[in-house]
C-alpha cells in the first residue's frame, strides 16, 4: 500500500476493530487475508515470536484466573499483531515524514515525522548490529550465549549513542533549527482505496452487531 | 581569509593560522587533531579559547558543508532525494524550488540517476556522492571533508575530485591519508600532537617530510 | 593448503560475482571498485554466506578469521580490556604496545577510528591463521600505520592471506594480484607479469609502466628501486 495515509488509518480503524470484539477480529483477519501480502509477512514472523509467547502466557494466565476470557484476548491480540506486522513491513522510507507533515505541518509534524523515520532507520541499524555482534563472536571463536546478551546490549547501546550524536551534528550543520518545508506528494491505486473502503467496513462490523446488518431472529 | 588566533581547545593548540581561499589539505597522525581542528571550523565544536574568524564571521554564522569520514554516518534520510534536499528543507527554501535545485546538484555530482533509490541500496562510494551533494546543495561558502575519501576506490575518488572542482566552493578544507591528492591543494598543513608543524604550498611542506610516509608516492617515483 | 572456488556466483539487488579460483599459500591482494563485491566475496572465502551457485573447497584449512573493514562491526566486549581477552589475548601484553594499558577499562567504542583500527588488527594478526582475511585495512589508518601494517602482512611466513583493498600508494609486496571487473573474479597472476594485465593497477605504477619502469611488484620499495633503475 503505497499511499501512508490509507495504510495508517486503516492500520488504526482495524486494530481497533480487532481488539474490541470476536466478530471485529474475525472481519479484520478475512481483510488481512484478502488485500496483503501474506506469504512475505509470514517470512518475518521470527520478528513477532517474542509478542507473540509474552501473550500467549498472559493469555493462559488470564483464563485460568479471571474466569476466562484468555481465548478471545490471545485471538484478538494475534490478528492485531498481524496487522501490525503488515504495516511494519509496508512502510517505506520517508513515510513518515510525508504523512508527519501533512497531518501537522511543516514545523511539528515534519518533526515528529522526521524522528519517526530515524527510529525506523535505527530499529533497522540495531538489527543490523546485534546480527554482526553474533558473526563477530562466532569470528572470535567463542560460542553465542545467554551471557553475551549483557555485552552486547551495552556495545548496541553505546554504538546507538554514538549514531546519536553524529547525527545530531549532522542536522546543526546542515541549518536545522524547527521543522522544514516540505510538499508531500502521495500516490495510491485504486485497490488501495477499496482495501481502505474495507477497512472501514470491518470497523462499522465491530460497532454495529451483525444481526443489524443481517435480519437474525 | 579564514583567521585562527590563538586556538586552544583539548589538545590542539595552535597560536596564528591563515587559511586562503582555495582548497586546503590538511595531513597528519591519526589523534594529531585533525578532526578536532574541521569540527572547530564548521562550528561543530567550540574552541575552549582563542578564534576562528570567516570572513568577519564566525563559523556558526558561516555557510558550512560537511562530509565525514563514515559513509552511512553521513546520512540523515532514507531516500536519496530526502538527503540531498536536507540542508535547502531546514533552511525553509519554497518546496517548488527545493526539487529545481536537488536536480540541478545531483546532476553536477553524477547522481541524478539514483534520486528514487533508497540510501541503504547504495554502495559505500554512491553514498559519499550523495553526502557531498546533500553538503554543496545549498552552495555553501565552506565545504569540509574529513578523509570522506579512506573508503572510496580511485575511480570515485577521481569523481570526487571532479565534482569538488565543479562546484567550486570558496574555502574547500579537507583532510585526507591520500597524501597524493594533496599535491594539488592551494595549501597543505601537516598536523602532530595538537599542533601545525609546517604549513604552505605542497612543494615547501612535503620537502619538510621526505624521509616519512607522508611523502608523496608519486614524486618519490617521478621526483 | 589452499581453497578453491568452483564456479561461484552471488548475486545482490544491482551487481552479481562470478568466481572460478583458488588461492595457494602466500599473499593475494583483491582489487575492485567499491561496491564490486570484495566484502562479498570475503564472506563467501570465510564461509559466513552461501553462494547462488557453486561450492568452495577448503585443503589443510584448520583455522581462519576474517577482518572487517569496519572494526566497531568486530566489538564484543564492553572494555578493551575485555575486548582484548575476547580475541583469546593477554591485555597486559598488547596493550601497553598500542599505548592503551592507561585506557583499558574504557569501552572500545571511545577509540578515534584509526585507534580501533590498530588495535583490532594488532588482535587479529597477534595470532596465525591458515585463512586470514582482511577487508580494506588499510582504511582509517594513517601513514605511519599503513607503512607498520605493510611490513607485518609482508613478514607473516604462513598461510594464506587474502587482502581486499583499493589502496592505491602503499601496498605490500604480494605473491598473486587478482581483481573484480565486470562482476568476475580475474587472475592478474604473480608480479611483475600480474602488472601487465591489471585494470585497477594505480596511477603511480601504470605510469612507471608507460615509461618503460616495470617494478619487480608493488611495495613503495618496488616502485623506488624501479624509477631509479631506469635513471642510471
Amino acid at each position: 500500500m503505497q499511499d501512508p495515509r490509507i495504510r495508517v488509518f486503516s492500520g488504526i480503524i482495524l486494530s481497533l476493530a480487532a481488539f474490541i470484539s470476536i466478530p471485529g477480529a474475525a472481519a479484520v483477519f478475512i481483510w488481512w487475508l484478502i488485500f496483503t501480502p501474506v506469504r512475505t509477512q509470514l517470512k518475518r514472523i521470527r520478528l513477532v515470536i517474542f509478542m507473540v509467547i509474552v501473550i500467549a502466557l498472559f493469555s493462559l494466565l488470564l483464563e485460568l484466573t479471571a474466569g476466562g476470557g484468555g481465548i478471545s484476548y490471545f485471538t484478538r491480540m494475534m490478528v492485531i499483531i498481524l496487522i501490525g506486522m503488515w504495516m511494519f513491513t509496508e512502510y517505506q522510507p520517508g513515510d513518515f515524514l510525508k504523512l508527519g507533515t501533512w497531518l501537522f505541518g511543516d514545523r511539528t509534524g515534519f518533526e515528529l515525522g522526521m524522528l519517526a523515520d530515524m527510529g525506523m532507520q535505527s530499529l533497522s541499524q540495531l538489527n543490523l548490529d546485534f546480527d554482526r555482534i553474533r558473526l563477530a563472536v562466532k569470528l572470535k571463536g567463542n560460542q553465542w550465549s545467554i551471557r553475551n546478551l549483557v555485552p552486547a546490549t551495552l556495545v548496541l547501546v553505546h554504538g546507538a549513542l554514538m549514531r546519536a550524536e553524529t547525527t545530531a551534528e549532522l542536522l546543526a550543520i546542515r541549518g536545522f533549527t524547527s521543522g522544514g518545508s516540505l510538499n508531500p506528494e502521495f500516490s495510491r491505486t485504486k485497490k488501495e482505496v477499496i482495501a481502505g473502503v474495507f477497512a472501514i467496513v470491518a470497523g462499522l462490523i465491530t460497532v454495529f452487531p451483525v444481526s443489524e446488518f443481517f435480519i437474525l431472529s | 581569509m579564514i583567521t585562527i588566533r590563538n586556538l586552544r581547545y583539548r589538545i590542539l593548540a595552535i597560536d596564528d593560522l591563515e587559511i586562503l581561499p582555495g582548497i586546503t589539505t590538511i595531513i597528519g597522525p591519526n589523534g594529531s587533531g585533525k578532526t578536532t581542528f574541521l569540527k572547530l571550523c564548521s562550528g561543530i565544536a567550540l574552541p575552549d579559547s582563542g578564534s576562528i574568524i570567516i570572513d568577519g564571521l564566525p563559523p556558526r554564522e558561516s555557510e558550512i558543508g560537511w562530509v565525514n569520514e563514515f559513509p552511512d554516518r553521513n546520512i540523515l534520510f532514507e531516500t536519496v532525494e530526502d538527503e540531498i534536499a536536507s540542508s535547502l528543507r531546514f533552511r525553509r527554501v519554497p518546496a517548488q524550488e527545493i526539487k529545481a535545485m536537488v536536480n540541478a546538484c545531483a546532476e553536477s555530482v553524477g547522481v541524478i540517476h539514483l534520486l528514487n533509490r533508497p540510501m541503504r541500496e547504495l554502495s559505500g562510494g554512491e553514498k559519499v556522492l550523495i553526502s557531498l551533494a546533500a553538503a554543496l546543495v545549498h552552495k555553501p561558502k565552506i565545504l569540509i571533508l574529513d578523509e570522506c575519501d579512506s573508503h572510496l576506490d580511485a575511480e570515485r575518488g577521481r569523481e570526487m575530485e571532479t565534482v569538488i572542482h565543479t562546484m567550486n566552493p570558496y574555502y574547500v578544507i579537507r583532510c585526507t591519508q591520500n597524501v597524493d591528492s594533496a599535491i594539488l591543494s592551494d595549501q597543505v598543513l601537516f598536523f602532530e600532537n595538537g599542533r601545525i608543524v609546517h604549513s604552505g604550498t605542497p612543494g615547501q611542506v612535503f620537502s619538510t617530510l621526505k624521509n616519512t610516509p607522508f611523502y608523496p608516492m608519486t614524486w618519490r617515483v617521478c621526483p | 593448503m589452499k581453497i578453491s572456488l568452483h564456479n561461484i556466483r552471488a548475486a545482490r539487488q544491482n551487481w552479481s560475482l562470478e568466481a572460478d579460483a583458488t588461492f595457494t599459500e602466500g599473499l593475494h591482494l583483491v582489487s575492485g571498485d567499491v561496491g564490486s563485491g570484495k566484502s562479498t566475496l570475503a564472506l563467501l572465502m570465510a564461509q559466513q554466506t552461501d553462494p547462488l551457485e557453486g561450492n568452495i573447497h577448503r585443503e589443510d584449512i584448520h583455522s581462519m578469521m576474517l577482518s572487517f573493514q569496519f572494526p566497531e562491526y568486530h566489538v564484543t566486549g564492553l572494555t578493551i580490556a575485555d575486548e582484548c581477552e575476547s580475541w583469546g589475548l593477554e591485555p597486559d601484553t598488547i596493550l601497553p604496545s598500542l599505548g592503551l594499558n592507561l585506557r583499558k577499562d574504557d569501552s572500545p567504542l571511545s577509540l578515534s577510528r584509526g585507534e580501533l583500527k590498530r588495535f583490532h588488527l594488532t588482535c587479529v594478526l597477534a595470532k596465525e591463521y591458515d585463512l586470514l582475511l582482511l577487508d580494506e585495512p588499510f582504511s582509517s589508518l594513517d601513514c605511519y600505520q599503513k607503512t607498520c601494517l605493510r611490513t607485518q602482512l609482508e613478514t607473516r611466513s604462513h598461510g594464506i592471506t587474502v587482502i581486499f583493498s583499493h589502496e592505491q600508494a602503499i601496498l605490500p609486496r604480494v605473491s598473486h594480484i587478482w581483481e573484480i571487473e565486470t562482476g568476475k573474479l580475474i587472475d592478474c597472476g604473480t608480479p611483475p607479469d600480474a602488472l601487465m594485465q591489471w585494470h585497477h593497477i594505480p596511477k603511480i605504477i601504470r605510469n612507471l609502466i608507460k615509461s618503460g619502469k616495470v617494478p619487480k611488484n608493488i611495495s613503495p620499495e618496488d616502485l623506488e628501486e624501479a624509477a631509479c633503475r631506469t635513471r642510471e
